[in-house]
């Protein structure tokens, strides 16, 4: 009787050490996480940051004055004259 | 009685067989007993009931608050095009008394990288503040370059500059906004609390490394501002930019503007003056070119007002567009004042008195009607009062009280002399014409479903107008340089002397409004030119080109169907027009 309580003790004592470490491990891993989970936020964020840099860059390149410029100066466009423009009707 | 022993040995010393008072030993016990008692005691307050103390030391060791930074909301045009951003820069500041340890070739070296002057650095470390801004605004990739040095007392801090990639076409419109990213003008004023975003905080546990390990709790969640979609077009805009530019530097003019509205829904598609403004350079941030003229500056409107009166006139049904208006040949008294018609005739249609803008014509008209009529009529066209776009600065422009309007006043102000009024004003009311007598509230910011309009006259006398405003622009007509090819035009010339200290001087306001297609009209394009200096001055000559151009460009830009015949013989008819005008284009 003394011998089963004795192990019964023992058995818990354990039991007790081995959820205690998995608790500490567990705690550790939800950190690892986390921190996973902070650097790939940022790294969310410094996309955003990019992506409004190229949006700017993109409206920069597209800007009305910069279009005109190159297509008068570099690539000789010019409006149409009257004469040049058709129009298609949509005749039902 | 004591017992003597045999020997003495250590461990039996005759001290120890020394009886001692009981006394003695139950004092020390109660006494360490009470030590451990009052030490219990103590742990036990600490930890049970006023431990906040203890708490906050030790959450000081692993616990931060974090700021988490909102960004303010974009500004785009109608059509999604990104006309104000945001982006993350940093400013470098500095704690002086750390600071002025650096080694001279640090400074130097610091000084390079914020492209300052190293002298200049060192006096501000030694200025004896707590804390100096050394710069602000920089790239992010220079913030970087000024961490890797490592030197003491360096900081940067997180902040938001605000880039305008339309620079000056869009500058009036926008506004800018201040060092600390809030709005000072424009839109980024009038939509501040819409766009402002809320930086947020959190409370987080940060292991030995510094890494965040665990969210405490959100403290105040950040909220990003909103975007603004404008009711601009960026095309349009650019357009009526180049155009009037290149007018008001033709005409050697002290500035002008462009306001082009949708008549379906009352959207302000774009709005420019000149001279503008860089606002992405914080250097230029001053002066009269941060005015929006359109909305602040009113003027004696002129001859663009008269289609009003003919509306007036044929709404009461008096009038007729083919009434004869006599006309006096030219000169007409009123009480001791006479005014004058530019070129004379006995009499005139009411079409014509339009289509020749004739002073006296319109003048003889409005006398037919009361002052408060009158008045009235042109208050509900919206003249004398903002329109309430919350936009900053708006003028009402003036409209005095029918009490005192004597006939000589009542005959000048039909013809805009007399009345001030803003641009936009005007633009608006001309909306009265393009929806067939209806005026709709304009808007700033895109319009889903347009709003209710209010009915200042019929459709009939709306069209009737527009068909005399189209005289205008054709042969025989003021504008015939505001023709569009393709498109029927209705339109009316403005050109009115400047008032300065109550005089009229010899400077003028040149004015073209009007709108197209006439058929059914599709924009509102209203032009003032100030004080064109070159060798004229008449609306139809200096505004009329600026109109024709916008309006062709915008009309093409929107896909709008033609409504005139496109035949070739037409523009064969029209060459020395058309040519001339073509050759000026800007676009």
């Amino acid at each position: 009787m003394i011998r089963f309580d004795a192990f019964l003790v023992a058995l818990l004592i354990v039991l007790a050490a081995a959820s205690a470490l998995g608790v500490i491990s567990a705690q550790h891993e939800a950190r690892k996480l986390h921190d996973a989970f902070e650097h790939e936020q940022g790294r969310a964020q410094s996309l955003g940051v990019e992506w409004g840099r190229l949006q700017l860059e993109q409206s920069s390149l597209s800007d009305h004055r910069r279009v005109e410029k190159i297509a008068r100066e570099k690539l000789h466009m010019a409006p149409p004259q009257p004469g040049q423009v058709v129009v298609l009707e949509d005749r039902p | 009685m004591i017992r003597v022993p045999k020997a003495v040995t250590f461990n039996h010393t005759p001290l120890l067989e020394l009886g001692l008072p009981q006394w003695r030993s139950r004092l020390v016990l109660l006494v360490l007993l009470v030590g451990m008692g009052s030490l219990v005691g103590r742990s036990l307050y600490l930890q049970g009931v006023h431990n906040d103390f203890l708490q906050a030391k030790g959450e000081s060791r692993y616990a931060r608050v974090l700021e988490v930074p909102a960004t303010r909301g974009r500004i785009t045009d109608r059509n999604g095009n990104l006309l104000a951003v945001s982006t993350p820069v940093y400013s470098i500041w500095a704690i002086p008394s750390d600071a002025s340890q650096i080694a001279p070739g640090q400074l130097r070296q610091l000084a390079q990288l914020l492209e300052m002057d190293a002298a200049d650095l060192g006096a501000r470390f030694a200025a004896g503040r707590d804390f100096v801004f050394l710069k602000r605004q920089v790239s992010p990739e220079l913030a970087d370059k000024v961490a890797a040095l490592g030197l003491p007392g360096i900081h940067r801090q997180n902040e938001f500059r605000r880039f305008y990639p339309s620079g000056e076409v869009m500058a009036h419109i926008l506004g800018f906004t201040s060092v600390e990213d809030r709005g000072q003008e424009g839109i980024e004023l009038t939509y501040e609390r819409m766009l402002a975003g809320q930086a947020g905080s959190r409370r987080v546990v940060k292991d030995r490394r510094g890494r965040v390990v665990e969210d405490v709790e959100s403290i105040r969640q950040p909220r990003d501002g909103a975007d603004v979609a404008l009711a601009m077009d960026a095309r349009i805009q650019y357009l009526a930019y180049a155009a009037l530019r290149e007018a008001v530097h033709r005409h050697n003019a002290k500035a002008g503007s462009v306001v082009v509205l949708d008549v379906q829904t009352g959207e302000v598609l774009a709005l420019v003056n000149a001279p503008t403004f860089n606002p992405n350079n914080r250097a230029h941030l001053t002066g009269a070119q941060l005015r929006n003229r359109v909305f602040t500056d009113t003027f004696e409107p002129g001859s663009v007002m008269k289609p009003f009166i003919a509306a007036m006139a044929l709404e009461s049904g008096r009038f007729q567009a083919t009434t004869p208006v006599d006309t006096h040949s030219g000169h007409l008294t009123i009480g001791n004042r006479t005014i004058h018609d530019s070129h004379p005739y006995r009499s005139l249609t009411v079409a014509e008195v339009i289509q020749k803008s004739s002073n006296i014509g319109t003048a003889r008209m409005a006398l037919e009607f009361t002052p408060e009529y009158m008045r009235d009529f042109y208050a509900r066209l919206g003249f004398g009062s903002p329109l309430q776009l919350g936009f900053p600065g708006e003028a009402s422009g003036t409209l005095r009280p029918a009490q005192d309007w004597r006939p000589i006043e009542q005959a000048t102000m039909s013809y805009g002399h007399g009345v001030s009024v803003t641009l936009i004003q005007i633009a608006r009311a001309y909306l009265a014409f393009a929806r067939d007598g209806e005026l709709l509230p304009l808007s700033l910011t895109r319009v889903e479903t347009p709003p209710q309009g209010a009915r200042v006259f019929s459709p009939r006398v709306a069209r009737e107008v527009r068909q005399m405003m189209e005289m205008v622009v054709n042969p025989g007509g003021t504008a015939a340089r505001a023709k569009v090819t393709g498109y029927r035009v209705a339109g009316k010339t403005g050109t009115a002397n400047k008032i300065e200290n109550g005089r009229y001087v010899n400077r003028y306001m040149s004015s073209f409004v009007g709108l197209a297609p006439a058929s059914n009209p599709r924009l509102v394009v209203a032009v003032t030119i100030d004080e064109p200096s070159a060798d004229q001055h008449f609306g139809g000559a200096v505004a009329a080109p600026v109109f024709a151009q916008v309006l062709e460009g915008a009309l093409r830009a929107l896909g709008v169907a033609p409504d005139a015949p496109l035949a070739p013989l037409q523009f064969t008819a029209l060459a020395p027009a058309g040519s001339a005008r073509a050759s000026q284009e800007g676009m």
